[in-house]
């Protein structure tokens, strides 16, 4: 649309004339005011209206009458005269004859400014949204894929959310855990630690350690930290709860402990062993050293039998050392592994007797040793010799060394029900009810045993044999009347024949 | 002496930093305020070059364009007699680069011979892993196109480098 030369402007538009290079020729009473400008004719117009320059092109285009016209509205206007506030201008640049341009020049400022409040409001807005998508997203890729387990619950403990590490970690689907009580993840109801009512709001409560049960009834040693957290507004309190699964940290923790506190019973074994050692070798070794000093000294002035004594004393002890040696390195075999079970067909009647009568002969005439063979015996059994013979010389020799004012021993032997049941009684000072429990470790020895020599070695490698054989050693005792043993050996398919 | 005046426009969405931008290159200042520009608000400033055989110094009139909404498009006539634009975008806000494609069709349509810079802007938010995926992530291999800038108006960077080289290229 092309304004056609009006003879008079309608008064009410401000309006600036200039020629095609923009002098001023004429304007308006008002423009003053609105542009806040000091207008002068013949001065450059874009000394008043800076937002012209650059648009030279268009406006001689316009002047030429290829362009109609040419607008830029809402111009912000800061004008000489009042430079800290703009007024928002519309101008419209239009050819008024061949001699002149005419610029319209429309106030807009009250519009430009509501209309400022009214988009900054919406911008406004749109920004928080997008830092808030932007946020959330973020933080539930975040939880996504955390390697905790993170729940949420509300007061009540009512499960809310969960991240797929917890259902990972617990084996349920999602819907299963929604709205359902948390108790439902521990075996025995939720610990009171972790009770919402014993958190307290402000505070991180952290490494709370709790056994939780997955679905599959699997127990998990689980790590949380917890806290309550006030949302914004009127919403309920959540509670949150991150859980780490240290069950694997855990098992190694017990191991090195059982660990350590094996290697912390060796220890005292050895100093026991040795403090036992020096002991026990003391002894026979000072009294060997003694009667060979004085055989010595007196030997040729001695009466044979004075000499014999000496030299029987001296066999003696090296004899006690002699055993004492051999049961260290059974116990010692047995510790590393290399006592071996060797069945072969044995006579097992013929075993015992010959057992019997070599310890009647070390008796001598003090006890009575009894062999009482029940039932049918089988001609042969596959037994391992070896560790039959430690443990029934064991057995039977104690029997005889702590009942020192009883002389009868019993030594029973029969086959019951698949197996051979071996009983040997005594009626000595048998073992105090404190002593019991630790009856077959090694140099534990009872309190009542006084002076009566022992290595507290024999029970424990009775022990070891036995069960080296597949086989079960129990007792029962009173103290002052005696003690028996019951040794059974079950015998599997082919071991008899 | 000679001057020459050129006019450039900062183009973009609502919210990316074209006010800042200016501010920052005009008056060295930066403020966390936000405050939507409506209309148009042209600023100057002369941009001391390099010697050069025919121009002395330069006057750049800067239009800092209402930005771009859902509800509101970038007025076309704005653009006229503009030898270049600055294309704004906002690296925390992707579809604002996503709108990058949108400007430069609207300013090659009013000014085929025109140039065009591009800023991605407020890279003081990123730390430096995701501004090296910013930069790459922007494929604009086209003749008049110069960047993508990662700039800042709050810390500085790259403002300046980014009005200059623009201008440069204007008058080359
Ligand atoms: N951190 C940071 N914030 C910025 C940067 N540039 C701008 N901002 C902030 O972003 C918001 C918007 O900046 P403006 O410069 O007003 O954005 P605009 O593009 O002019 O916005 P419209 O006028 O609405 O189109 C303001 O709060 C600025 O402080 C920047 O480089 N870094
Ligand atoms: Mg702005």
């Amino acid at each position: 649309m092309s304004h056609p030369l009006k003879p008079s402007i309608p008064h009410h538009l401000e309006y600036i004339i200039t020629d095609p290079e923009f002098l001023i020729q004429e304007f308006s009473l008002g423009i003053g005011a609105i542009l806040q400008e000091s207008l002068m004719v013949g001065a450059d117009i874009r000394r008043f209206l800076p937002e012209l320059v650059g648009s030279e092109a268009i406006a001689h285009q316009v002047f030429q009458g290829q362009l109609p016209y040419f607008t830029i509205k809402e111009v912000a206007h800061y004008g000489h005269n009042n430079p800290n506030h703009p007024v928002y201008i519309d101008l419209n640049l239009e050819r008024l004859n061949p001699q002149s341009l005419i610029l319209f020049i429309n106030d807009v400022t009250e519009t430009a400014i509501l209309r400022q409040s009214l988009v900054q409001r919406v911008n406004e807005t749109e920004l928080l949204l997008n830092a808030l998508r932007r946020s959330e997203d973020y933080n539930r890729r975040i939880i996504t894929s955390m390697g905790d387990a993170l729940l949420t619950t509300n007061l009540s403990g009512n499960i809310k959310t969960v991240n797929p590490a917890t259902l990972a970690l617990f084996g349920y689907h999602e819907a299963e855990l929604k709205n359902q009580p948390l108790a439902l993840l521990f075996p025995d109801g939720l610990p009171t630690s972790l009770e919402p009512q014993s958190l307290q709001a402000t505070t991180i409560h952290e490494d709370i350690e709790v056994n939780c049960q997955t679905k599959s009834g699997k127990i998990l040693t689980i790590a949380f930290s917890c806290g309550i957290i006030h949302a914004q507004g009127d919403n309920l309190p959540v509670v949150i709860y991150i859980g780490r699964n240290i069950t694997a940290r855990k098992r190694v923790e017990q191991e090195i402990n059982a660990a350590l506190a094996k290697e912390k019973e060796l220890n005292d074994l050895k100093s026991r062993f040795i403090a036992m050692t020096s002991h026990e070798f003391k002894n026979p070794l000072s009294s060997i050293l003694m009667s060979v000093e004085l055989l010595e000294e007196f030997a040729l002035t001695w009466h044979p039998d004075k000499r014999l004594r000496h030299l029987q004393r001296i066999r003696q002890s090296t004899t006690q050392m002699n055993n004492l040696l051999e049961d260290i390195l059974v116990i010692g075999k047995a510790d590393t592994g290399k006592l071996e079970f060797h069945p072969q067909p044995l006579n097992l009647r013929q075993f015992c007797q010959d057992l019997v009568e070599e310890l009647q002969f070390l008796a001598g005439e003090s006890h009575e040793i009894i062999l009482h063979l029940h039932g049918a015996l089988a001609p042969q059994y596959d037994l391992d010799d070896k560790l039959l013979r430690h443990t029934f010389m064991n057995l039977l020799s104690n029997a005889v060394k702590y009942s020192p004012d009883c002389p009868r021993v019993d030594f029973r032997v029969g086959e019951v029900e698949g197996a051979l049941i071996f009983e040997v009684e005594d009626h000595g000072i048998g073992v105090p009810e404190e002593d019991q429990p630790r009856l077959f470790e090694s140099f534990h020895r009872s309190r009542n045993v006084r002076e009566i020599k022992g290595t507290g070695l024999g029970l424990s490698i009775v022990k070891r044999a036995v069960e080296l054989q597949g086989g079960k050693i129990t007792f029962r005792s009173q103290v002052n009347v005696g003690t028996t043993f019951t040794v059974c050996l079950p015998l599997e398919a082919g071991w008899s024949s | 002496m000679v001057t020459v005046s050129k006019k450039i426009c900062m183009v973009g969405d609502f919210g990316v930093g074209k006010t800042s931008l200016i501010r920052r290159f005009v008056e060295r200042e930066f403020s966390d305020r936000y405050l939507s520009t409506v209309g148009v608000k042209i600023s100057r400033k002369v941009v001391p070059l390099p010697p050069m055989d025919d121009v002395d110094e330069l006057k750049l009139l800067i239009w800092d364009l209402e930005g771009q909404t859902k509800f509101k498009a970038i007025t076309p006539t704005y653009l006229q007699g503009s030898s270049g634009v600055l294309i704004v975008a906002d690296v925390t806000r992707p579809e604002t680069i996503d709108h990058i494609e949108d400007h430069l069709q609207l300013f090659f349509g009013v000014n085929p011979a025109g140039w065009v810079a591009i800023a991605l802007n407020k890279t003081d938010l990123l730390d430096s892993d995701e501004r090296t995926h910013v930069q790459t992530s922007l494929e604009l291999n086209r003749p008049q196109i110069l960047g993508p800038y990662l700039t800042s108006a709050k810390t500085g960077d790259n403002v300046d480098a980014i009005f200059t080289e623009l201008a440069k290229e204007m008058l080359a």
